[in-house]
């Protein structure tokens, strides 16, 4: 997960906690190009391997802005089919930044799974 | 000033931490433009930070950096935090700062006198407005002879 998780300018990734079952909880942290460093954590909602998970996502920085992430995994020809939802944005401005960190992380993903084949 | 000086001796003296905190949260644009958009009244996060054109997660520690020195409070609705500015600290920071204010008013002072000294040896053709008006507004003032006849005559 250090590998990936987090958007294009990612520094290092210094935590990656995940408690993954119902009601647990995970905590990410990561640096980002401009020295900034950002904590986001949120609790489990849903665990159902390996086709379905969601959880809370809220930043430290603002921790009444709770979102909600939900990923499901389904089979395709050649590979495996992943709807990923981010929802229940505070604003506009938190959906695009989202969207543009989610972006540069599921690229890292998918060249890192590429390697990894 | 005189009243800042009672004021130091009658109130308890902040300490030193505090000072440190609250001089400290002053000493960025950033956060004393957010205590100035605060004058008018409480603002939201969303408000505040749109301004400054940087990451949510770098405008917040502005704002903590507020929060912890007292200056600013937070209150949470919702998701919605609003901030509320909360100036009484700064009065310590002032009350510090009132101390040296005697220098810069000594140093007025001796410029007024050295300007009035100037303007004694060399006295500029003033307007005839100003002339009239200085002449009844500061007594002491050196009498200007020339003012008299440029300007429209006054009333008898």
């Amino acid at each position: 997960m250090k590998h990936w998780i987090g958007p294009a300018d990612t520094g290092t990734v210094l935590a990656t906690e995940l408690d993954v079952r119902v009601g647990g909880r995970f905590h990410i942290a990561f640096t980002t190009a401009d020295g900034e460093r950002h904590d986001v954590s949120g609790i489990y909602q849903e665990v159902d391997a390996p086709r379905r998970l969601s959880f809370t996502w809220a930043w430290k920085s603002t921790p009444e802005r709770e979102s909600l992430v939900t990923i499901t995994l389904s089979p395709a020809p050649g590979g495996t089919h992943m709807d990923f939802v981010h929802e229940r944005f505070f604003d506009t401005a938190a959906r695009d930044g989202h969207l543009r960190g989610w972006a540069g992380s599921l690229d890292k993903l998918e060249r890192h799974l590429e390697a990894a084949a | 000033m005189v009243h800042y000086e009672q004021a130091n001796s009658t109130l308890p003296r902040a300490d030193s931490a505090a000072l440190d905190a609250i001089f400290a949260a002053l000493a960025d644009g950033t956060r004393r433009t957010v205590l100035q958009s605060l004058d008018a009244g409480p603002l939201t996060v969303t408000e505040l930070a749109a301004p400054h054109g940087m990451s949510l997660t770098g405008f917040m520690k502005h704002l903590r950096v507020l929060e912890d020195a007292g200056l600013i409070a937070r209150e949470k609705e919702g998701r919605v935090v609003s901030c509320t500015l909360s100036p009484a600290p700064m009065r310590e920071a002032a009350i510090w700062l009132a101390r040296y204010e005697k220098f810069w008013a000594e140093r007025l002072d001796a410029l007024a006198r050295y300007l009035y000294h100037e303007e004694e040896i060399h006295p500029c053709p003033p307007k005839p407005k100003n002339a009239r008006r200085s002449a009844s507004a500061a007594p002491s003032a050196p009498p200007r002879k020339k003012s008299g006849g440029r300007g429209p005559k006054p009333k008898p």
